[in-house]
């Protein structure tokens, strides 16, 4: 008999352990396997994550756990569509809108609002970002507010890295207001068939209070060790803004369809689209006065977000199918004991859970999981899983947990949200390695901040 | 043809301790457009190009579009900041080493081909074992090419 090493046997007892689950537990165990298979590779990061998704689809079909009619043309196992041609759409205005200059505009001008004033600048620009974030993609928002940062930084011989930090997290608490500040937030509101003014009326006043608790610690903090010569700050206000503007006419123009295009969103409710469809014609109009070739507008959009997730929709219709979600929902009623009357326990371990587990895991792959997981709650704890019962008192404060604690906990880690990867990234390429301790030691006690004063928004808004 | 016909063996070498004011006084000082990191043997570790250079010598943060909000004196400001910065590093920390070069035997459709795919105006050309032969670029190729033209004017309907 041939010598096997460890390895052989424990891939051969894996093999074994497969083929007994498969037996066992058919679809469920492939539907389970995929899952965390796919979960555990986009957590190790070593394959990019569309990659790993769309693998995960592609098993998920070929091993027959969904088909391919389902997992394209049924909305509550399938790709969500709405969500898909959401993100396409607002990529198409903002890389349009990029082009006028009206970012960078913005970001001079409010260092020279501050007067160039180190803590002044900190927080005006957090706020910037957040409004920024609540109505743009949170990466486009750091992506385009970091180089100016670092610019004005390095003019006032200051620290580029607590600025940055600061706008990451900005950014990740600005978009949880809205609900096409987040993805989460696109992927709660198409689930849970919630409108814009919903998010507008229950989150962002949530993020009003969240945000000025934020700051006010923020200028506690730094306040004292944020300090320059008026030599330092006149260099700021040197700076002319007016010259960023490339295209005053696309500007206009451009400005006027994203303000229709808001105005559609807080409207789509009442007029009876889709957010997809108001974004998809705002998408339209701007490509169309911009003068821009499609292939050129087309091309900057983030393709690989957008497999990303079709993919992971896929596979988490996959288990959904399976049963694996149901049995998760049982488990998580088991756990928080909810009643039709009281889910006060359920809210508060889906705050702080969802807090903690964005905080490592991509919070996009963890609501696409959570989503069906509290439509099936809604089934086992009502009987249904109708707009009347998910908009309901007992399951409404549910769904404003999950959003809160899902886009607030990306804060936590380096790693917890796609802004804050990027700004570290951008950081290292100018010169300031920001270290993932480092990053925790900004990240985590705000993270833990918002989402105390989340849970106490909770409690005190809706039991 | 091939690279072998056209590749110029005039080359500027530095060692890969060499520091970055070396580099810059070297670079401004010669017609070349890359230099070739190599070791002890001759043996090709990696290039730089004025990309390289440049990219250390200004703000990688300030596009074209934002430096037109800048005072006149930033610029001056900005580059001695980026020298004074980055003057220990050495060849070996801002070299390209993931730069594929020529072989002699190589067709010289390849030279343009790999350029592209690389983002690079010049390229090295190796023999076997990596050691560094010369460098060719597309004007070489080009004056090549031109020269065979005007040696076969019948065929080329020269003159």
């Amino acid at each position: 008999m041939p010598h096997l090493s460890r390895l052989h046997l424990a891939g051969l007892a894996g093999i074994a352990c497969f083929v007994c689950l498969l037996w066992a537990y058919g679809s469920f165990a492939l539907a389970s396997l995929i899952f965390v298979g796919c979960y555990a590779a986009i957590v190790s990061e070593k394959v990019h994550k569309t990659k790993v998704a769309l693998l995960g689809a592609a098993l998920t079909l070929v091993l027959k756990v969904l088909d391919q009619h389902d997992a394209l043309h049924n909305v509550d196992l399938g790709v969500d569509w709405n969500v898909v041609f959401l993100l396409i759409s607002m990529m198409i205005m903002v890389n349009i809108l990029t082009k006028t200059g009206v970012f960078q505009f913005l970001a001079v001008r409010s260092a020279k609002v501050a007067q160039g004033r180190p803590i002044r600048i900190m927080v005006i620009f957090a706020v910037v970002t957040a409004l920024l974030s609540a109505l743009l993609d949170n990466v486009t928002t750091v992506l385009l507010i970091a180089p100016v940062t670092l610019l004005i930084a390095q003019e006032l011989d200051l620290d580029p890295v607590p600025y940055l930090i600061t706008e990451a997290l900005a950014s990740n608490i600005g978009g949880t207001a809205t609900l096409i500040g987040d993805p989460p937030n696109i992927m709660i509101a198409s689930k849970a068939g919630f409108d814009f003014m919903d998010f507008i009326v229950h989150l962002a006043p949530a993020i009003v209070v969240v945000m000025g608790a934020w700051l006010a610690v923020w200028v506690l903090v730094f306040a004292r060790r944020l300090t320059v010569s008026d030599e330092r700050r006149e260099r700021i206000m040197a700076m002319d803004e007016g010259a960023l503007i490339t295209d005053p006419a696309l500007l206009r123009k451009a400005g006027a369809i994203l303000g229709l295009t808001i105005l559609g969103f807080m409207l789509h409710g009442v007029l009876g689209y889709e957010p997809a469809t108001v974004a998809l014609a705002g998408a339209a109009a701007l490509l169309f006065v911009s003068g821009q070739e499609p292939h050129e507008a087309l091309a900057e959009v983030e393709w690989p977000t957008i497999f990303f997730f079709i993919g992971l929709f896929i596979i988490v219709g996959g288990t959904v199918k399976a049963g694996v979600i149901e049995w998760l929902a049982r488990q998580m009623l088991a756990v928080t004991a909810p009643t039709p009357q009281d889910t006060f326990l359920l809210s508060m371990v889906m705050v702080w859970f969802s807090g903690l587990a964005s905080a490592i895991v991509d919070n996009i792959p963890y609501v696409a999981t959570m989503n069906p997981l509290i439509l099936d709650l809604s089934h086992q704890l009502f009987g249904s899983a109708d707009p009347a019962v998910l908009h309901g008192p007992a399951m409404l404060p549910v769904w404003w947990s999950l959003a809160l604690g899902a886009c607030l906990g990306g804060n936590g880690t380096a790693i917890g949200a796609s802004a804050n990867v990027i700004v570290v990234g951008m950081a290292e390429k100018a010169g300031h390695k920001i270290s993932f301790v480092r990053f925790l030691a900004y990240g985590m006690p705000a993270m833990l901040l918002t989402v105390a004063i989340s849970s106490v928004y909770i409690w005190l808004r809706y039991y | 043809m091939y690279v072998r016909d056209m590749f110029s063996a005039d080359t500027i070498t530095v060692a890969p301790d060499v520091e970055f004011p070396a580099l810059v006084q070297l670079f401004a000082e010669r017609p070349q457009r890359i230099m070739h990191v190599v070791d002890a043997a001759g043996k090709l570790l990696g290039v730089i190009s004025s990309f390289e250079l440049l990219g250390l010598l200004s703000p990688g943060f300030v596009d074209a579009n934002l430096a037109k909000a800048l005072p006149a004196d930033y610029d001056e400001r900005a580059v001695c900041r980026s020298y004074t910065e980055h003057r220990c590093r050495t060849a070996k920390e801002i070299m390209r080493a993931d730069i594929q070069p020529l072989r002699p035997d190589d067709h010289y459709l390849r030279v343009e081909t790999l350029m592209r795919q690389q983002g690079i105006t010049v390229l090295p050309v190796v023999d076997e074992g990596g050691l560094l032969l010369g460098e060719i670029s597309l004007k070489k190729v080009l004056r090549y090419l031109a020269g065979v033209c005007r040696g076969n004017g019948e065929h080329c309907q020269l003159g």
